[in-house]
């Protein structure tokens, strides 16, 4: 059923077994996996069925940080079917090595391993309506996806990615509208979880505000937060009413952590004419009876034994098109000069007698350290609900640049390795870069290149078994509180450089399952 | 004459790897660090004769960076001689 929120008498309680704040991938997964149960779900949702500009500007606030091209309200999406309302489709889960913590990455790791997690993704490839759950290379070139085969080797993995159309809040609309067992409440913000009088480690009601004036309360047994990687820290830190640092804070975590996959074009290639361009396709996969569309394409990925023997984190490359370089960074006048240097090696190729093709461009996708000063904090300005903003102040680790450097290094000489061509490495046009000759000057070099933002907003209550290393346990509890869980990527302890909607479905999917068969099972 | 006004891009490659490595910087050094390249010819011609030895360089990982590019050490001490006029 859907439920205004403004028509919700002002004052008034509504009760629940369970409630769910936010109506995204997480929020619509949980929602979904329940519906026709036997328990009474309440999912709470700040916008309507369309764009509404009001409750999108209560996404306003302020990046801090390293600088992002982007409005932060404009990263996200507030209203049913949450960001993935415009989000690229992009599927892949995590590599197994992402869940393995790695000596040289303080935090690193999850609390459980791949194999633990691959039902649940088995699960969430069908949620995300891709194709059969393989993402080999095999896979793309059975589907007539292209890349060059030889940038396969012992550094590199050539996956395939299955890219969905499947926008959250279209497609499982009518199975959270017609179950009788959920109600979905549209423009209701939460703006605080308020904590038992009697006992702070339980939340017994969450403060709904709308912005035509009407407020309520919603009680529930349990309750999963699962507003996105920004706002998940802001309503657990404005819940500070009762607990001034905010819930689930008592070590500081809250906010703590924020991670993007910072990108950087990374390499520009002269590829030998016969070499295959990256080029993706579209096949009709069959859903419940119904053929779609998704979308191939390949990518590359550092192997793990590459990742440990270079102590490197996961990196993703795939080829682009130059006309997108503009959006990462790097302007379409700086492009033509970073061409002409290639120049050289057409000169020098040429010797060989070697056709060689268009300069061709690659970009990588970074997985950045856990690092407690990159955070997402509560600011003094107030939304049109009185509700503190938030300051996003992301931040990568000199480590994390010196790896992206090495990364592009390892491309480049891949490309050669594998007779493919040359390449270089342009770090988004940072023109120091090419004075780098020696490790040595890795060392001593600024590596101030421009990165990009891919708005995967992560890490901020992150899943950890201790209390004083996590905010949430394994099963995305809040440790403070015997009733609240988390959903969505806030919760990722380590990011990997996969994009992270499938993951985020994985773990909303296994909640599910917790709530049903644990917490609510009484 | 500076390297940025060199019009010919294989000599502007070749002495920006001069720069870097100076020990290099002489015709006999870098004749008896590439084996089996003739005095005789035109060093650039002879870089197809060359192949197997820029593979074994990048499998080995004898690699250099010039100007951001990664090229076998055989290419670079190639185009420094074709710089210094062989
Ligand atoms: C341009 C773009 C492209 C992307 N492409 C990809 C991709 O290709 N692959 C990929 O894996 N990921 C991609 N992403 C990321 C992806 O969209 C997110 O990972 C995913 O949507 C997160 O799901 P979520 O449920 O955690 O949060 P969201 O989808 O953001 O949903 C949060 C929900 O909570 C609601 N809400 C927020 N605050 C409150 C409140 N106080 N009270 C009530 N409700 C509230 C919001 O209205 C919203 O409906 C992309 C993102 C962007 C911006």
């Amino acid at each position: 059923m859907l439920v205004d929120g403004r028509a919700v008498p002002d004052g008034s309680v509504v009760t629940a077994d369970l409630c769910i704040i936010g109506s995204g991938a997480a929020g619509i997964t949980i929602a979904r996996e329940l519906a026709g149960s036997t328990l009474d779900v309440v999912v709470l949702e700040s916008g309507a069925l369309e764009l509404d500009t009001r409750t999108q500007n209560l996404y306003k606030g302020q990046f801090v940080g390293q600088p992002v091209s982007a409005e932060l309200e404009s990263t996200r999406m507030r209203y049913f079917g949450g960001t993935t309302n415009h989000w690229a489709g992009n599927c892949y889960p995590l590599d197994p090595a992402d869940f393995e913590s790695k000596p040289y990455v303080e935090r690193s790791g999850w609390p459980f391993s791949y194999e633990d997690l691959e039902p649940y993704y088995l699960r969430a490839a069908d949620t995300c309506q891709i194709g059969p759950f393989r993402f080999d290379w095999q896979f793309g070139v059975e589907k007539g996806a292209q890349a060059p085969p030889e940038l396969e080797s012992h550094t590199f993995r050539g996956i395939a990615r299955q890219i969905t159309e499947a926008r959250f809040g279209e497609v499982y609309r009518s199975t959270l509208v017609d179950a009788a067992n959920i109600r979905v409440l549209l423009w209701s913000n939460v703006v605080e979880l308020l904590t038992a009088p009697d006992d702070a480690r339980r939340v017994d009601a969450v403060q709904v505000a709308t912005l035509a004036g009407p407020k309520f309360q919603v009680q529930a047994t349990a309750f999963v937060l699962a507003t996105g990687g920004i706002e998940v820290p802001r309503v657990l830190l404005a819940s500070n009413s009762r607990i001034p640092k905010g819930i689930g804070n008592s070590h500081d975590l809250v906010g703590r952590c924020f991670a993007d996959h910072p990108n950087v074009l990374m390499a520009l290639a002269l590829l030998r004419a016969d070499a295959p361009y990256h080029t993706a396709k579209t096949v009709l996969v069959d859903s419940a009876g119904v053929p779609h569309p998704v979308g191939i394409a390949m990518w590359l990925r550092l192997r793990r034994r590459a990742l440990r023997a270079s102590q490197l984190l996961s990196a993703q490359i795939s080829a682009i098109d130059p006309s997108v370089v503009q959006a990462i960074g790097i302007t379409q006048r700086e492009w033509p000069e970073l061409f002409e240097r290639s120049a050289q090696i057409d000169a020098l190729l040429a010797t060989s007698g070697a056709p060689t093709a268009e300069p061709r461009a690659f970009l990588v996708n970074m997985e950045q350290e856990p690092n407690l000063a990159s955070r997402v904090r509560l600011a003094r300005k107030k939304d049109a609900l009185g509700m503190p903003t938030v300051h996003v102040d992301w931040r990568l680790t000199r480590d994390d640049r010196v790896r992206t450097f090495r990364t592009a290094r390892l491309f480049a000489e891949q490309v050669a390795r594998a007779g493919l061509g040359r390449a270089r490495v342009v770090l988004s046009g940072y023109e120091a870069g090419s004075a780098i000759h020696t490790d040595e000057q890795i060392d001593n070099a600024a590596l101030d290149f421009i990165v990009g933002s891919n708005m995967h907003h992560m890490g901020t209550a992150r899943m950890h078994r201790s209390p004083r290393q996590g905010v949430v346990d394994e099963h995305c509890r809040v440790h403070d509180v015997k009733n609240l869980f988390i959903g969505g990527s806030a919760v990722f302890p380590t990011t990997g450089a996969s994009p992270p909607t499938m993951t985020i479905v994985a773990l909303a999917t296994r909640l599910a399952d917790h709530l049903r068969t644990k917490v609510l099972a009484a | 004459m500076g390297a940025a006004t060199v019009r010919d891009p294989l000599t502007r490659l070749g002495r920006a790897y001069l720069t870097f490595t100076p020990d290099e910087d002489s015709v006999a050094v870098l004749f008896d660090r590439v084996p089996g390249l003739s005095r005789r010819q035109p060093v650039v011609e002879q870089l197809p004769a060359l192949q197997a030895t820029v593979a074994a360089d990048f499998a080995r990982q004898r690699t250099v960076s010039i100007d951001g590019w990664r090229l076998a050490r055989t290419e670079a001490r190639v185009a420094a001689l074709h710089a210094l006029g062989h």
